[in-house]
């Protein structure tokens, strides 16, 4: 009986992480999405703590809901505005993203691409992005272009993580039938009414 | 009711933006379709393809309509000339697609109306209309910034605000980051049309997913900046990332029997 319980308990918190963080997440988009910025920024600055504390003792778990968080996110939460800019939930996950890229030579964390051609794509695509950012520096140095539009190269830059996060993610972890069926239910919500902007 | 741009809060403001959502959407059904074994589940996925692209015909953005019947146009001559036909899904998706076109000419006929005179006779006037503001745009840069680029962001000073107005993709680069910096933009997605063609023949559904969604990308590009729009180029990048995913993953794995559903 007791194995029993210890081993639905074990199941569910594997679950846990992904349910208190999706809750968090949906706090910061509906209360962000209803004028509460500065509650959302709070609840936004909680989510990134909790999820600092929970990458360092457990890193590679982090890593996987940081995903389907994402997915979630792209899918489901609505996007609210910051002095006239738009912001996305996805936006806090992203910056999450980056830190694990960062840390991932201490934890160990992907295996490496083994594709010759997805390798290629990986670096040709960081070559683009190192020739916009330079480029950007450039007219903005010389040709007074206003730094505001630096939001327009990290928007490329986002899209690109996405990119290369999920797939060391799938690769690494094996993850992609649940990434699948991420990508199964949200289209079918989002068919059926689900989407909000 | 359907609207003039779509379908209300499930959709874009914009009717190039919710055609492009909603080509994706029609794209991914296809492939969960087509990795199917059940025949049920697989005219499920066809089903809700069918009701995905008639969404995307609502919306009445032509650049959507256009890329969906070129991607529409190829999926099927490969189906034809490369697959293995499946004979019984075949007939029953014929009936399907059939009965639906029936349904659809008998209680749509406005709309379907109102998107063959967009289509047809808004075409030009569009063209037109785009093509003088393409030329407006590129008149604003000089040749050092039309080879090297003016900057991420030049075009905002040209339109205003934050919103995505150049109404081309490849204008909006050609600006920014110059004619090499296209160069640049198109050498990824040559290799992953080419990373696509290679493992085509062996894992067909995921290849042939990756070529119609870049293909459909490509052509909606042409008339709005379909990569950089959040929800479009965030599900995009999500999709082709998914489907290397499992292809590496399936190449990786030591038994053939390695399925995802």
């Amino acid at each position: 009986m007791l194995k029993e319980v210890s081993k639905i308990t074990v199941q569910m918190s594997k679950y846990l992480y992904i349910i208190l963080c999706t809750l968090l997440a949906s706090f910061v988009a509906i209360l962000t999405a209803q004028g509460a910025i500065y509650i959302g920024l709070l609840f936004s600055l909680l989510f990134v703590i909790t999820g600092i504390i929970l990458f360092i003792t457990k890193p590679k778990k982090v890593t996987i809901i940081t995903v389907y968080l994402m997915v979630i996110s792209v899918f489901l939460l609505p996007r609210f505005s910051v002095s006239g800019v738009n912001f996305r939930f996805e936006d806090v996950i992203v910056v999450g993203m980056v830190l694990i890229l960062l840390t991932t030579y201490y934890h160990s964390l992907f295996l490496p691409l083994p594709n010759v051609w997805v390798k290629m794509f990986v670096y040709t695509t960081i070559f683009y992005l190192i020739y916009s950012l330079l480029i950007t520096i450039a007219n903005v140095a010389f040709n007074d272009l206003s730094i505001i539009y630096f939001l327009f190269l990290l928007k490329e830059f986002q899209y690109f993580i996405y990119a290369l996060f999920l797939l060391l993610v799938i690769f690494s972890y094996k993850t992609e039938k649940n990434c699948y069926r991420l990508s199964l239910y949200f289209p079918r919500s989002l068919l059926f009414g689900g989407y909000t902007k | 009711m359907f609207g003039f741009y779509g379908i209300g809060t499930i959709s874009e403001g914009a009717s190039s933006q919710s055609g492009g959502l909603f080509l994706v959407i029609s794209l991914l059904f296809l492939y969960q379709s087509s990795i199917h074994v059940k025949n049920k589940l697989k005219l499920y996925f066809l089903f809700c393809s069918i009701i995905s692209m008639f969404l995307t015909l609502a919306t009445v953005s032509r650049t959507a309509i256009s890329a969906m019947l070129i991607v529409l146009i190829i999926y099927i001559l490969y189906k034809l000339l490369f697959s293995k036909l499946n004979l019984i899904y075949t007939f029953t998706s014929m009936v399907v697609v059939a009965t639906c076109s029936l349904l659809v000419f008998k209680y749509f006929t406005p709309i379907l109306e109102y998107v063959e005179r967009r289509l047809v006779s808004g075409f030009d006037s569009g063209a037109n209309t785009r093509q003088n503001k393409w030329d407006r745009l590129l008149s604003e840069s000089d040749n050092i910034g039309l080879v090297f680029g003016n900057g991420k962001g030049f075009t905002q000073t040209l339109t205003g605000g934050f919103t995505l107005s150049a109404d081309s993709q490849f204008v909006r680069l050609i600006l920014e980051v110059g004619y090499i910096g296209l160069v640049l933009w198109f050498i990824p997605i040559i290799l992953l049309i080419t990373f696509a063609l290679v493992h085509l023949k062996r894992y067909t559904s995921e290849s042939l997913s990756i070529i119609l969604l870049i293909l459909a990308f490509l052509i909606m590009s042409v008339t709005h900046e379909v990569f950089l729009v959040t929800i479009q180029a965030s599900i995009f990048w999500i999709m082709i990332s998914l489907f290397i995913g499992i292809i590496l993953n399936k190449k990786n794995s030591s038994s053939n029997s390695h399925e995802i559903v």
